[in-house]
């Protein structure tokens, strides 16, 4: 292996350059910067000669780089003359002289301060048209849910089953470590903090109101929204790009029916499941923690249980659940329907599906605390 | 080493030699006991029924499906027992042209361009973008393809972005998965013009894998035809004579008495 190098004879009445060694894309990248900024610095002699005998070996990359070599001197006012060259040599040099060898520049970038607003437009429309597509989404779907509901034999129920058994037998180990991990870091909290008022003991009212009101749910909701509502707009979304649901629109099937009605529908009757679930192990937890800390019995750890709740306080949390199920189920379904073009797309979208959902979940439990302040549970 | 392997075989030394492979999908066998020895500046048609194991043999070739047995010879090297840093230079003087294109969907033309050349022989811009303008004037696009994504461009536009991704680093054999398949005629006959005039001027491998009767008629040096697990290689007068039944309804179909004339 030969590095390309360029020796310059200087002639009376002629430069003479020749290449030398391997001029092949391999060996150019290292050498390019060198071998392009050759200066001749000649102001009287105006003929040059490229002498291409002593060149080892030439593929594509060497040529352009001898004609954008040739085409710079001839810029700067030089005659430039390719000589002694081999077939092989002379037949690449031209191929390649037939085509353009400068790629137009990709567009200039705008100032900072009119891309911020641009920018800031562009997210603004995008969002209020979000919102007009997701809430038209929701409609569509509100009202297939209807007709499959009249029409019983239009409903997926081999889908529904499979979905169910992904959505909410497959996630119970994780809710369940979760849950149970919650329960005794606020038990945790707990006991120490009214430790100081010697009132320990109410450890088990805030974690029996804490997690059966709020914690279980939102907990079980979150997992199930990374987990879940990730997974249908991947799923989705990679049948748009292989142009599955085109395939199904053509065959009459509608898209919404066959792979979004399901899929909700699973979720929300997995999702109260897994919340009832999550409720039981964060209590565990909590009481395992409390028997720990402060040598609670479980049977004192039940008898201030029952002191502590009444059934609204489960009803409270559990009742949330299809909503929310319902609102994770329809984002992550509808960033699916949204991919398109790229496998970069797929990735955007299932993060944009997670963190809405996640949003809108936290949204509607703000709104649920707001109605069940008003209604006086 | 950066380099790849010298590129100067003689003519006798094979640049794809493949001796007693055999393939298999758990108990199915795909090939039994195949050779096959291509020499420098052919270009090998592969033709063969559905489900003959065309694709598995090219994976194979390509190092991407490790055979039960026998032994492939790239260059000289043998790509699945060669230590690891004689692979990466085979790897390097190949260029492969998947059936679908294989172009990454989240980057331009430009930049699935670039990648060859950043990435395997850092070549980086402005040298780099000057070899992107020329594979994309080789392969017959307009300038303006470098900007678009893949999602943009129509089947014959990827399939010719996938030709100039794989001719990026002037490799010595080219890999083509029926590269027209899927085009209309005229672009499909724009192909086979522009494969022969690259193979003119550049020397060098094809191994093809094609269903189009025209491009075996008029770019194909030979054909290679798997049958029965096996690869019947031979020049097209060759094959015609051939009495194998596949072979012979292949060549005297009434496609290919359309194509071939009446002779057939």
């Amino acid at each position: 292996m030969s590095a390309p190098f360029l020796s310059i004879q200087k002639h009376r009445s002629e430069i003479v350059l020749f290449p030398k060694g391997e001029w092949c894309l391999w060996t150019l990248g290292k050498h390019y910067q060198t071998l392009q900024s050759i200066d001749l610095e000649d102001r009287k002699i105006r003929k040059v000669i490229i002498d291409l005998s002593e060149i080892f070996k030439i593929d594509t990359g060497g040529a352009v780089l001898l004609l954008s070599l040739k085409k710079r001197l001839e810029d700067q006012k030089y005659s430039v003359k390719f000589e002694n060259g081999s077939d092989e040599t002379l037949q690449i040099l031209n191929l390649v002289h037939h085509y353009p060898l400068n790629l137009e520049d990709t567009p200039k970038k705008s100032s900072a301060f009119r891309s911020f607003v641009l920018r800031l437009g562009e997210a603004t429309v995008n969002l209020f048209s979000l919102t007009l597509q997701l809430t038209s989404f929701f409609g569509e779907v509100i009202v297939t849910l209807l007709q499959s509901l009249r029409k019983r034999s239009s409903f997926r129920l081999i889908s529904f089953c499979s979905h169910l058994q992904d959505v909410g037998v497959n996630a119970l180990p994780i809710v369940g470590l979760i849950s149970f991990l919650i329960g005794v870091v606020l038990a945790y909290q707990g006991v120490t903090q009214l430790k100081r008022f010697g009132t320990e003991i109410f450890t088990v009212n805030l974690l029996a109101l804490g997690i059966l009101r709020e914690v279980g749910i939102l907990i079980t909701a979150i997992v199930v929204a990374g987990r879940s509502g990730s997974a249908f707009t991947a799923q989705i979304g990679t049948m748009v790009l292989n142009e599955e649901v085109d395939a199904m629109q053509t065959m009459g099937l509608d898209p919404v029916n066959v792979l979004v009605i399901p899929r909700i529908m699973a979720l929300m009757i997995a999702l109260p499941l897994l919340t009832f679930f999550s409720d039981i192990v964060g209590l565990l937890g909590g009481a395992f923690m409390t028997h720990t800390l402060m040598d609670l019995s479980y049977v004192q750890f039940i008898e201030q249980l029952k002191l502590a709740i009444t059934p609204t306080t489960f009803w409270v949390g559990m009742v949330k659940s299809p909503f929310f199920a319902f609102l994770i189920g329809l984002v992550g379904c509808f960033e699916g329907l949204q991919v398109s073009g790229s496998a970069e797309s797929i990735g955007q979208h299932t993060t944009k599906s997670v963190v809405e959902s996640i949003f809108l979940v936290i949204v509607a439990d703000a709104a649920f605390s707001i109605l069940f302040s008003y209604l006086g549970i | 080493m950066m380099h790849p392997p010298a590129l100067s075989l003689s003519p006798e030394k094979p640049v794809i030699d493949i001796k007693n492979l055999v393939t298999n999908f758990g108990s199915t066998l795909i090939h039994e006991n195949l050779n096959l020895t291509i020499f420098k500046g052919e270009i090998i048609g592969i033709i063969g029924g559905s489900g003959s194991g065309k694709s598995v043999l090219l994976r194979t070739i390509l190092g991407l499906k490790p055979p039960q047995s026998g032994s492939i010879r790239l260059l000289g090297k043998d790509i699945y027992q060669a230590p690891e840093s004689a692979q990466e230079q085979v790897d390097k003087s190949c260029g492969v042209l998947f059936q679908n294109g294989a172009l990454y969907t989240s980057l331009t033309v430009r930049e699935n361009i670039l990648v060859p050349l950043k990435e395997v022989a850092q070549i980086y811009p402005p040298f780099a973008d000057s070899i992107v303008a020329l594979k994309l004037g080789m392969v017959g696009l307009p300038l303006d393809t470098a900007l678009k994504y893949p999602s943009e461009l129509s089947g014959g536009m990827t399939k010719r972005v996938g030709l100039a991704r794989a001719l990026a680093l002037d490799p010595s054999i080219l890999f083509l998965d029926e590269p027209t398949s899927g085009l209309d005629p005229i672009s499909a006959e724009a192909f086979d013009t522009l494969l022969k005039k690259l193979h003119a001027h550049l020397g060098f491998t094809v191994f093809m894998i094609t269903h189009d009767l025209d491009t075996i008629k008029s770019v194909c040096t030979r054909i290679g035809v798997l049958l029965h697990k096996k690869l019947f290689l031979g020049t097209f007068e060759e094959l015609k004579k051939m009495e194998d039944p596949w072979i012979h309804d292949y060549f005297h179909g009434n496609r290919a008495r359309k194509i071939f004339g009446k002779g057939f």
